[in-house]
C-alpha cells in the first residue's frame, strides 16, 4: 500500500541555553523512522515533550530535520515544501488562529483564499464546515467574542477548508469540553472513513484518543519511537504482563514500588476530593502483587480496593517506559 | 461535499492579497481609531518643523518640502510597521503557521498586507497634504503628472521591496528586529531629507542618503511638485528609483526564501517571544 | 494593598519593564541603538536650524541651543508616551498577560507606573548620551559647567511625574482601542507636545489659540524651566514656572487617575481585557 508520511531516520536538535541542563544542546527528536500508510489514521502517543509537535512541524515543513528525511505523498518536506504545501493542513490544538475582529465566516472565508478556493465554493465550504462543528448560529460574530472552545472550535474548521490529502493534527482536542471533544473526534473518524484516499497523523498524550480512533499507534518517548503497531496488537503486547489497579487512601509518593521485585512500571493519580490515590502497577508476574501489597502497607498506605483491568494504552507505555503519560 | 480543487498558484496568490486586504480594510472599519493616531495628530507632529522653518523665515517652499515629507513619512511608516512587521504581529498572535504552512507566496501576504494599509495611509498622506494647502497654504504644482506618477509609483515599488526584505528578519528574529525597525525612522528622516533637502547634507552624508530608494523618490517629487520640474529634470532620480526596484524586489524574493529556511533550520520560524 | 505590597509590586513592574525593554539583544547592540536614535533625532532639527539659517534670515546661535536642549529632553516624552501606549496592547494581545495582572491584588495603575518608571530610567540615559554627543562632538554651545543641576534634577523629576500621568491617560485609551500600526500612538500623542510646548521653537511663533493651549498643558512650563537650569539661571527666576508646573502636573495626574478608572470600568464592562484586535 503507498506510503503517505513517511520519515527516514529523523533527528532534531535545538541550541538551548548554555546554562541549561542539557548543555545547550536538546534532542527533540532521535532517528524516528515511520511509515503511515494513504488512508490511514496513525496516532502518535506520548507525554508532554516527547517530540510529537516537533515531528509534526517538519512533516509540515515548518522546522528542517537536523538528520535524516521526511516526506509527505512522496514529496520532500525540505526541498519541495511547496508541493507539500499544497495537500496538507494542520491543527494545533490550544491555538486559535485568526483575526479578532473579523466575524466566524470572514475568518474562515479568508484561510480558503490561502489555498484559492472559488468564491461560491469557499462560501458553500465555510457553511458547511460551520455546521460540522456547531458554529453556525456564530457565523457573523466577531472572533473576538467567541469563548475559547469555540475558537478551538473554529481551528478545527479552519484545519479542514482546503479538504487536505494529508492532515495533521497536533492535540486536537487540547481544553476542548468533554462534549466538544468527542464530537471532533466523530467528525475526524467519519472524514477517514468517508474519504479513503486521505491521512491524518494525530498526536495526543490522552490514551482513550488515540486508542478510539486510530487504526495504527507509535508511542514516542523522549524523541524515540518505543513501539508502533495497531492499539490491539499493542496491547497484546503486555498480555503476558499483568496490571493491577490499587485504589489507595491519601497521597503520596509511591515511586519506591519501583523498587519491588516484579514492578515492570507504574503510575499513579490523586483526586483532592475524595483523597483517593490510583495506582496502577504492571507487573511481570502475578506473584508480585503481594510484595506490592506489602510495600504499601509497610509504607503506612491503607489499600482500599485492588481490581485487574484490561490492558490499555496507558499500561503499554508504563510497560516500555517504566512510567505513566500524564 | 464538493471535492475542491486548487486554482494554479497566479490565482491563489491574488486572492491571497485580496483577501489579506480585505482583514486589513475591514479591521480599520471596524475600529477607526486609528484615524486620530494615524491622520490628525501626525500632521499636529508635522506642523512643529514648519514652524521652525516660520520662524527662521525660510522661503515658502521649506514649508513645502516639510508637508511632502510628511507625507512620504505616512509611506515609510507603511512599509515598516504595517508590512515588514507584520511577520511579527502575526507570529506574536499565533497567526503565522497557519500561513506559512499554506502554498502562497510570502511576498503575496505581504502585499496583501501592504496594500490594505495603503487605505489608512493614503488617507494619512492625503491629510496632510490637505493640511499643507489650507493651513499653511503650500502650493503644489503639477506641471508633469506623468513625472509625478512614474516618480511616486516607482518609489512605492522601491520602498515596498525594501519592506520586504526587512520583513523576512522576522522569519528568524523578533523583539531584536522590531526595536531595530524603530532604528530606521529618524535616522531614515534625517539622512534621506524628508524635512529638509538632502543637497545641505555634507557630501559623504548624501553619499550615505543615495543608497536608500526614498532619497531619490522624495527629491524627484519635491522637484516636480514644489519647484515644477519635468521629468528631464529627474531623469537621474527616474533611473536610480528603477534600478532599487528592480535590485530591491529581487533582494527580497531571495531573502524570504534564504530567511525561512534559516528560520525553519534554527527552529525559530514561528517562535513566539523571542 | 499594604505600602510594603505596592512598593513591591512597583519594583517588579520595573524590572519586568527593564527585561522587556532592554534584554531584546546584546549589550553592545543595546547600547548602539540606544546611541543613535536620540542622535539622529537630535541631528534632524539642527540641521533643520542649519538649513533655515542659510536660506532664512535667522541665524542665532542661541536659538541652536534652544532646539537641541528642547529636542534633546523631549526625549523622555517620546520613550515614555511611546511605551505607555503600547505596554496594554503588547501585554493583552502578545504576552497575554493582561487578564492574569488585573486579576491579581496588583493594581493596574502601579503596574503601568512602574513600567513607565523603568523607560524613563532607559530614556534618561538616552538623554545624557545625547547631551554628551552634542556638546563634545556637535560643539553645541552648553557650558556644563554653568548646568543649575539641582534645578534640572527638580525639573525632570516633577516632569515625569507630568509624562507619566499623560502616559497613563494613553494606556487608559489603549485599553478601549485596538492595536494599529507600530503602536506609534504614543508618538502620535507626543506630537501634541512637540508643537505646543515650546519643545523646537519659542510657543509665541504659533497663533493666539494656539498659546492658550500652551499655556495650559504643565510640558511648557517644564521646558521653560528645563531651559532656564540648563542656561544656569538662577533658581529664584524659575519659581513661577515651577509653582505652575506643580500645579498643572497635579491637575493633570488626578485627571490622568480619573481617565483610567473609568478606562478600567468601560473595559472590564466591555470585555476587553483579554480581547484580539489583529487585523
Amino acid at each position: 500500500m503507498e506510503i503517505s508520511i513517511e520519515s527516514r531516520n529523523v533527528s532534531r536538535t535545538f541550541k538551548t541555553g548554555r546554562n541549561s541542563e542539557t548543555g545547550g544542546i536538546l534532542k527533540a527528536l532521535d532517528d524516528v523512522s515511520i511509515g503511515i500508510r494513504r488512508g490511514e489514521l496513525f496516532g502518535l502517543l506520548g507525554p508532554n515533550g516527547a517530540g510529537k509537535t516537533t515531528l509534526i512541524k517538519i512533516f509540515c515543513t515548518l522546522l528542517l530535520p537536523t538528520k535524516g528525511s521526511a516526506y509527505v505523498s512522496g514529496h520532500d518536506v525540505v526541498k519541495e515544501a511547496d508541493s507539500v504545501r499544497r495537500i496538507i493542513s494542520m491543527i494545533s490544538g490550544g491555538e486559535t488562529p485568526g483575526y479578532g475582529l473579523l466575524t466566524v465566516a470572514e475568518n474562515l472565508w479568508f484561510f480558503s483564499q490561502l489555498y484559492g478556493i472559488r468564491g461560491d465554493i469557499a462560501k458553500s465550504r465555510v457553511k458547511e464546515l460551520l455546521g460540522a462543528v456547531s458554529l453556525s448560529d456564530q457565523e457573523k460574530t466577531r472572533m473576538n467574542r467567541l469563548s475559547s472552545g469555540m475558537r478551538q472550535r473554529l481551528n478545527v474548521a479552519r484545519g479542514f477548508m482546503n479538504d487536505p490529502e494529508v492532515l495533521f493534527l497536533d492535540e486536537p482536542t487540547l481544553g476542548l469540553d468533554v462534549i466538544s471533544a468527542k464530537q471532533i473526534r466523530g467528525y475526524v473518524r467519519n472524514w477517514v472513513n468517508t474519504h479513503p484516499e486521505k491521512t491524518v497523523l494525530l498526536t495526543t498524550h490522552y490514551m482513550a484518543e488515540a486508542d478510539e480512533l486510530c487504526d495504527r499507534v507509535g508511542i514516542i518517548h523522549e524523541g524515540r519511537i518505543v513501539a508502533c503497531d495497531s492499539p490491539s496488537n499493542l496491547k497484546a503486547m503486555i498480555r503476558n504482563r499483568k496490571v493491577f489497579q490499587f485504589q489507595v487512601a491519601g497521597a503520596g509518593d509511591h515511586a519506591k514500588l519501583n523498587a519491588v521485585k516484579g514492578v515492570v512500571g507504574l503510575s499513579w493519580t490523586h483526586r483532592i476530593e475524595s483523597d483517593v490515590s490510583t495506582l496502577k502497577v504492571v507487573l511481570s508476574d502475578d506473584a508480585a502483587v503481594s510484595e506490592v501489597e506489602s510495600s504499601l502497607k509497610a509504607s503506612g498506605s491503607r489499600i482500599l480496593s485492588t481490581e485487574t483491568p484490561e490492558p490499555t494504552l496507558e499500561d503499554v507505555f508504563i510497560h516500555l517506559v517504566g512510567k505513566g503519560l500524564e | 461535499m464538493n471535492r475542491i480543487t486548487l486554482s494554479g498558484d497566479l490565482e491563489r496568490n491574488l486572492r491571497t492579497i485580496m483577501a489579506r486586504t480585505y482583514v486589513r480594510i475591514v479591521g480599520a472599519f471596524r475600529e477607526p481609531s486609528w484615524l486620530i493616531w494615524d491622520t490628525v495628530l501626525p500632521i499636529i507632529n508635522l506642523s512643529a518643523y514648519v514652524y521652525v522653518y516660520k520662524v527662521m523665515n525660510a522661503p515658502p517652499e521649506f514649508t513645502g518640502f516639510v508637508i511632502l515629507g510628511g507625507a512620504m513619512i505616512a509611506f515609510w511608516l507603511n512599509v515598516l510597521w504595517d508590512m515588514a512587521a507584520q511577520f511579527y504581529w502575526e507570529k506574536e498572535t499565533g497567526n503565522l503557521e497557519p500561513f506559512l504552512i499554506a502554498p502562497i507566496s510570502r511576498m503575496a501576504m505581504l502585499m496583501g498586507m501592504a496594500i490594505g494599509g495603503v487605505f489608512n495611509t493614503t488617507i494619512r498622506a492625503s491629510g496632510i497634504l490637505l493640511a499643507g494647502v489650507f493651513i499653511f497654504h503650500v502650493t503644489f504644482h503639477i506641471s508633469d503628472p506623468v513625472a509625478a506618477l512614474l516618480a511616486f509609483g516607482l518609489t512605492i515599488t522601491s520602498l515596498y521591496s525594501l519592506g520586504m526584505v526587512f520583513a523576512s528578519l522576522f522569519l528568524m528574529y523578533g523583539r531584536e528586529v522590531w526595536h531595530m525597525s524603530h532604528l530606521f525612522q529618524e535616522p531614515i528622516y534625517f539622512l534621506s531629507g524628508f524635512y529638509f533637502p538632502v543637497k545641505f547634507l555634507p557630501f559623504w552624508l548624501q553619499v550615505l542618503a543615495s543608497a536608500i530608494p526614498v532619497t531619490f523618490g522624495l527629491d524627484a517629487i519635491r522637484k516636480i511638485l514644489i519647484l515644477g520640474a519635468g521629468l528631464q529634470d529627474v531623469s537621474v532620480n527616474i533611473v536610480a528609483l528603477a534600478f532599487f526596484s528592480l535590485v530591491l524586489f529581487l533582494m527580497a524574493r531571495w531573502a524570504l526564501r534564504y530567511m525561512e529556511d534559516m528560520g525553519r533550520r534554527e527552529g525559530r520560524l514561528t517562535l513566539r517571544w523571542q | 494593598m499594604a505600602v510594603r505590597d505596592l512598593a513591591r509590586a512597583f519594583k517588579d513592574a520595573v524590572w519586568l519593564g527593564w527585561k522587556i525593554d532592554a534584554n531584546w539583544t546584546e549589550p553592545w547592540l543595546f547600547a548602539i541603538y540606544s546611541v543613535i536614535r536620540p542622535i539622529a533625532g537630535m541631528l534632524i532639527v539642527i540641521y533643520l536650524f542649519l538649513v533655515g539659517s542659510q536660506v532664512g534670515e535667522v541665524n542665532d546661535p542661541k536659538y541652536l541651543s534652544y532646539v537641541f536642549v528642547g529636542n534633546t529632553f523631549f526625549i523622555l516624552v517620546t520613550e515614555m508616551m511611546l511605551s505607555m501606549g503600547w505596554v496594554i496592547h503588547e501585554d493583552r494581545e502578545h504576552y497575554e498577560v493582561l487578564k492574569y495582572i488585573y486579576i491579581s491584588p496588583v493594581s493596574i495603575y502601579v503596574y503601568l507606573l512602574g513600567r513607565a518608571c523603568s523607560t524613563a530610567l532607559i530614556a534618561l540615559m538616552s538623554v545624557a548620551i545625547s547631551l554628551l554627543f552634542g556638546v563634545a562632538v556637535l560643539g553645541m554651545p552648553i557650558d556644563l559647567l554653568a548646568i543649575n543641576y539641582p534645578t534640572l534634577a527638580l525639573s525632570i523629576i516633577i516632569g515625569l511625574v507630568a509624562i507619566a500621568s499623560f502616559g497613563l491617560i494613553l494606556a487608559s485609551v489603549a485599553l478601549l482601542t485596538a492595536r494599529h500600526g507600530g503602536g506609534m500612538i504614543g508618538q502620535a500623542v507626543a506630537g501634541i507636545f512637540y508643537l505646543f510646548c515650546g519643545i523646537i521653537f519659542p510657543v509665541s511663533a504659533l497663533p493666539s489659540w494656539a498659546q492658550a493651549v500652551s499655556k495650559v498643558l504643565p510640558l511648557t512650563y517644564w521646558m521653560n524651566m528645563v531651559r532656564d537650569s540648563m542656561f544656569g539661571v538662577r533658581p529664584a527666576e524659575i519659581l513661577d514656572d515651577l509653582l505652575v508646573l506643580i500645579g498643572f502636573t497635579a491637575v493633570f495626574y488626578l485627571v490622568a487617575l480619573g481617565v483610567l478608572k473609568l478606562a478600567d470600568f468601560l473595559a472590564r464592562d466591555k470585555g476587553l481585557i483579554d480581547i484580539t484586535t489583529e487585523h
